[in-house]
C-alpha cells in the first residue's frame, strides 16, 4: 500500500511538473506579445515620451486568462544613458501561480525579459 | 463441474497491480518527458531573449542614429546603465543587457574588415578594428546620406577567413541611395565571462537570431506628405512635349501635390484649394486630368515644418564678410563690402578689393576643360557675417551672371538698367539699334555719359534735335556722334538715347573702339544700360570691369561645398547669390531672407547626368533662375536636376523655361512653400510657387526631409526585414 501511495505521489509530482513546464511556455507567448503590443504602439520620436527621463512603476499592468491559469502582465521603463539618444530600457514581466487559488502548488512564477527600446 | 469460488483478495490485488502499472507507465512517461520540457521552456525563453537582444541592437541603432544620421560607430565610447553595457568603437557595437540571472548581447559591425582605410567603392573607409570578428559576417552599411548606391559585401572569404587587405568580393547587396543596412545578431546564454563587473564574452552555449534590416528616413510629422506643399498658388507651366511626371519614392508614400489656394497645371489640370494624387504608386504617371484626382486640401492639414531653431547651423567652420564676391578671369577674387541688390544697380560699377580667402575655402584654377575654369572649394561650414552694412553673400563670374526675371534681392519691377554688356559692340549695337522701347537712364548713369561724351571732343549746342540738346563728337573719322539732353530726365520722341549718328555700318565699331580704348569709361557707360536678349527681360549681373581677357561667365565658376560627413552648411543672415554652378554634396543653403541661384549657364551641378544634391532654406524666397544668354544675344534655358528639400517661407520660383525656350526639371525630394512662420500653421494664399521647364519630373521622397534638420529625432522606417 505504502508503495501505491508512493506512486501516486509521484504521478502527481510529475503531472505538476508537467504543468509547470505548460504555463512557462504559455507565459512565454504571453510575454512576447505583451511586448510586440507595447512596440507596436510606441508613440512617434517627436512625443514627449521620449524625453522623459522616469516613469511610473509598473508603466503598464494588467491580467490575461489562458487554460485556466491568469497571467498578470506588466510593463516597466527607465531611461537609458542620455548620450544613447533616447533610448529607453523596457522590461517586460509576466507572473503567475502554479496551482489552484487557495491550495499549495508551485507558488508564485515569474518570467521577464528586459529590452531597449526606440521611436520608430 | 463443480463451481469454484473466487478469492476477492486475489482480484483486490490484481486490481492494485494493474492501476499500480499503469500509474508507473503514467510517472515513467512523465518523468521521461519532464527534462524535454524543461529543456524546451528553456530553449524557447532563450530564443525569445535573443529576438529581442536583436530587437535592442535595431533600436539603438535607431536611438544614435536619430542623432547623427551619418553615425558609424566609429568613436571609442562606452555606456552604462542599469542592466546595460554598450561599447562602440572602430565600427563595432557590443550591447548587453541583464536578463535575470543572465545576459542577452546585441552586435552590429559597420568595419568591413577589409584592410587599412581607403575611400574606394566597397570598403568601409575605415581601418580594421584591434580585435576583428570572425564569427559575423554581416556587415551594416549606413548610406543614409549617399546620393548613390554602396555596396555591402559579405565580410568573409571563400576559405573563411574574416579580415581582408582589399574590399571584400562578395557583394551581399547595394544600399540604395540614403538608405541604411542594418545587421544586428541578438545572442542569449546563461554563462557569460565578466571583467570588472561587466559581461564580455558567453562561456558555453547561447542562442542567436541575426536580423537584417533595410531603412530610410521618414517624415515624423502628422501631416499629407506631398512632393510639393504650397500654402500659395501651386503654379506649373510646361512648355516642351513631355508633361509633368509625378511618382512617390515607394508604396508607402503617395505621389501628391498640394496648395492651399489654386493648383493650376498647363497639361489640363486645375484645382482650388488643390490637393492632386496619383494614388499609392512607385511608378512615375503623367498628370493629366484623367491620371489623377484633385480635392481639396484639408484646412487643418499642415505642411511639413522646419521652423528657425530647428534648421541646419554652422558647426565652427569659416566666418566670413558678407558682400559680394566676384572671380575674374585673371584668377583674382574681388569683393564688394555690399549686398547683391546694391551691387546689381550700382552707378557707376563699383570697385571691388582683391582678397585672400581665410582657410578652408581656397581659388582652384585656371583648370582644364571640361571642368569649370575656377573653382571656389568650401571645406568646411560657412557663416556669412554681417559687415560694412552688408549682409548678403554672393558669388559671381566678372562675366556676370543672367537671370530671366527680376528675383527678390534685386530690382523687383523692370530688368537693371545698370547692368553691364559683355563686350564693347555689344553695347555700341545696342546703342545703335535700340532696343524698341525706352529704356531708363538714371540720374547717375545720364551724368556718366555726359561727362564721357564731353570730354571726347568738339560740342555742338543746340544739336540737330534743337534746343535741350548737344551733339557729342567721339570720333571724326569716321564722323560720329553722340546726343544727349541737357538736363535730365528728357524724354525723346523716339525713345532712345544717347543717339550715335555716323555712316551706316561704320558708326556701331567706331564706337566700339572708342569704348575699348578707355575701359574705366567704358565700365561706367556700360553700368547704365543693359544689353536684352530676345527672348524677354534679362538681367545679367554686372561685371566689376572690362577685361583683356574674355570675362567668365557661370559655366566657368564652380562652387565647391565638400566638407562634412553629411555635408556642409552656409547660413546667411542676408541673401545667398550663388551664379556658378555647384556641386553640392548634400549641403545646406540657409538664409534669413532669399536665396537665388542664377543664370548657372549650363546644368546647374557641373556633373552632367547626375543630380544635384543641394538642400536650400530661406525665410523669404527661393529662386532657381536657369536664364542663360549666348554670344549672339539668344536666350535660353538649361536643366535643373535636384535632389533635397527647396523650403522657404514666402514662395518658390523654378524657371528653366519660357515660352521661346526651356529645359527640363528633375527633383528627387520635396519643395515647401511654407506660408509664413513655421513654427506656426501655414496661412493660405501667402506663398506662391511657380514652376516654368519644358517638363517636370518630380519624386517625392520622405528619405530626404531630414536633410535641413540639424538634430532629431528622426524617424527611420522599415523597408524590408529579414531575420534567420
Amino acid at each position: 500500500m505504502v508503495l501505491v501511495l508512493l506512486v501516486m505521489a509521484l504521478a502527481l509530482a510529475a503531472s505538476n511538473a508537467n504543468q509547470k513546464g505548460s504555463d512557462s511556455l504559455t507565459a512565454n507567448g504571453v510575454l512576447q506579445g505583451k511586448l510586440e503590443e507595447f512596440i507596436y504602439s510606441l508613440p512617434p520620436s517627436t512625443d514627449s515620451f521620449w524625453t522623459q527621463t522616469s516613469f511610473a512603476s509598473p508603466y503598464q499592468q494588467d491580467s490575461q486568462v489562458l487554460s485556466g491559469t491568469q497571467y498578470f502582465r506588466a510593463i516597466y521603463l527607465s531611461d537609458s544613458p542620455a548620450a544613447a539618444g533616447g533610448t529607453k530600457v523596457l522590461t517586460a514581466r509576466v507572473s503567475w501561480q502554479g496551482g489552484t487559488q487557495g491550495r499549495m502548488g508551485q507558488g508564485s512564477q515569474t518570467t521577464s525579459v528586459t529590452r531597449l527600446i526606440y521611436a520608430r | 463441474m463443480p463451481y469454484k469460488k473466487r478469492n476477492p483478495r486475489a482480484f483486490a490485488l490484481s486490481l492494485v497491480l494493474f492501476f499500480s502499472l499503469i500509474t508507473a507507465m503514467y510517472v515513467s512517461a512523465a518523468v521521461s518527458l519532464a527534462p524535454s520540457s524543461l529543456a524546451r521552456t528553456s530553449t524557447d525563453y532563450a530564443q525569445l531573449a535573443a529576438d529581442q537582444a536583436a530587437g535592442s541592437g535595431i533600436d539603438w541603432a535607431r536611438g544614435r542614429l536619430s542623432q547623427d544620421p551619418n553615425w558609424c560607430a566609429v568613436a571609442d565610447q562606452t555606456f552604462t546603465g542599469t542592466d546595460l553595457f554598450v561599447r562602440e568603437k572602430e565600427g563595432q557595437v557590443t550591447g548587453w543587457i541583464r536578463q535575470n540571472q543572465s545576459w542577452s548581447r546585441f552586435r552590429l559591425r559597420f568595419n568591413y574588415q577589409d584592410g587599412p582605410q581607403v575611400a574606394v567603392a566597397g570598403s568601409d573607409n575605415m581601418d580594421d578594428p584591434a580585435a576583428p570578428w570572425s564569427d559575423m559576417p554581416y556587415v551594416s552599411s549606413n548610406n543614409l546620406t549617399g546620393g548613390s548606391a554602396r555596396t555591402a559585401p559579405v565580410a568573409r572569404g571563400s576559405s573563411g577567413q574574416s579580415q581582408s587587405s582589399s574590399p571584400w568580393p562578395v557583394k551581399q547587396l547595394d544600399v540604395p541611395p540614403y538608405s541604411l543596412l542594418l545587421s544586428v545578431e541578438g545572442s542569449s546564454g546563461s554563462g557569460v565571462v565578466e571583467s570588472g563587473g561587466n559581461p564580455t564574452n558567453f562561456s558555453g552555449a547561447f542562442h542567436r537570431r541575426t536580423v537584417q534590416t533595410m531603412m530610410k528616413f521618414g517624415n515624423n510629422q502628422p501631416i499629407s506628405e506631398a512632393a510639393i506643399m504650397s500654402a500659395g498658388d501651386l503654379d506649373v507651366q510646361l512648355f516642351g512635349a513631355a508633361k509633368l511626371m509625378l511618382s512617390a519614392a515607394s508604396s508607402a508614400s503617395v505621389a501628391r501635390l498640394r496648395s492651399k489656394d489654386r493648383l493650376t497645371f498647363n497639361t489640363g489640370v486645375q484645382s482650388n484649394n488643390g490637393d492632386l494624387r496619383y494614388g499609392v504608386t512607385p511608378t512615375p504617371a503623367i498628370v493629366t486630368a484623367g491620371t489623377v484626382s484633385t480635392g481639396s486640401d484639408g484646412a487643418t492639414d499642415g505642411f511639413f515644418r522646419i521652423p528657425a531653431n530647428k534648421v541646419r547651423t554652422p558647426s565652427g567652420g569659416i566666418s566670413l564678410d558678407a558682400g559680394v564676391y566676384v572671380v575674374t578671369s585673371g584668377g583674382q577674387v574681388l569683393h564688394y563690402p555690399m549686398d547683391y541688390a546694391a551691387y546689381a544697380t550700382a552707378t557707376p560699377a563699383p570697385t571691388g578689393t582683391p582678397v585672400a580667402l581665410p582657410s578652408g575655402m581656397a581659388l582652384i584654377g585656371p583648370n582644364a576643360s571640361p571642368t569649370p575654369k575656377y573653382q571656389v572649394r568650401v571645406t568646411s561650414d560657412i557663416t556669412i557675417n554681417p559687415a560694412g552694412g552688408a549682409k548678403d553673400f554672393a558669388l559671381l563670374p566678372d562675366g556676370g551672371a543672367d537671370q530671366s526675371a527680376p528675383y527678390a534681392g534685386a530690382p523687383s519691377s523692370s530688368p537693371s538698367p545698370t547692368a553691364t554688356p559683355v563686350t564693347e559692340s555689344q553695347l555700341a549695337s545696342y546703342l545703335f539699334s535700340g532696343v524698341g522701347s525706352a529704356p531708363t537712364l538714371n540720374a547717375a548713369g545720364f551724368a556718366a555719359w555726359q561727362t564721357w561724351a564731353s570730354g571726347q571732343g568738339s560740342a555742338q549746342s543746340p544739336g540737330v534735335w534743337g534746343a535741350g540738346w548737344t551733339d557729342y563728337t567721339i570720333s571724326s573719322s569716321p564722323t560720329v556722334v553722340v546726343r544727349l539732353p541737357d538736363s535730365y530726365p528728357n524724354a525723346l520722341p523716339n525713345g532712345q538715347y544717347p543717339w550715335i549718328s555716323g555712316p551706316p555700318g561704320q558708326q556701331v565699331a567706331q564706337m566700339a573702339n572708342t569704348l575699348a580704348s578707355d575701359p574705366a569709361a567704358f565700365a561706367a557707360l556700360a553700368a547704365a544700360f543693359p544689353v536684352p536678349g530676345p527672348g524677354g527681360s534679362p538681367s545679367p549681373s554686372p561685371s566689376p570691369s572690362a577685361s583683356a581677357t574674355p570675362p567668365l561667365k557661370p559655366k566657368d565658376l564652380e562652387l565647391q561645398l565638400q566638407g562634412g560627413s553629411r555635408g556642409l552648411t552656409m547660413s546667411a543672415t542676408g541673401s545667398i547669390v550663388l551664379g556658378s554652378q555647384i556641386d553640392g554634396n548634400g549641403a545646406a543653403l540657409v538664409s534669413k531672407e532669399d536665396i537665388a541661384l542664377i543664370g548657372t549657364s549650363t546644368e546647374l551641378s557641373s556633373r552632367p547626368g547626375t543630380q544635384l544634391g543641394l538642400n536650400l532654406y530661406a525665410q523669404k524666397t527661393i529662386t532657381i533662375d536657369t536664364f542663360k544668354l549666348d554670344s549672339a544675344g539668344s536666350s535660353e534655358f538649361r536643366g535643373i536636376s535636384l535632389a533635397g528639400i527647396v523650403y522657404a517661407w514666402q514662395g518658390v520660383n523654378i524657371y528653366a523655361g519660357n515660352s521661346t525656350a526651356s529645359g527640363p526639371f528633375t527633383l528627387k525630394g520635396s519643395i515647401v512653400s511654407y506660408g509664413g512662420d513655421p513654427a506656426s500653421a501655414p496661412l493660405a494664399g501667402s506663398a506662391k510657387t511657380n514652376i516654368r521647364a519644358s517638363s517636370a519630373d518630380i519624386q517625392y521622397d520622405p528619405a530626404l526631409a531630414t536633410n535641413l534638420l540639424q538634430s532629431g529625432p528622426f524617424l527611420l522606417q522599415t523597408v524590408s526585414w529579414h531575420q534567420f
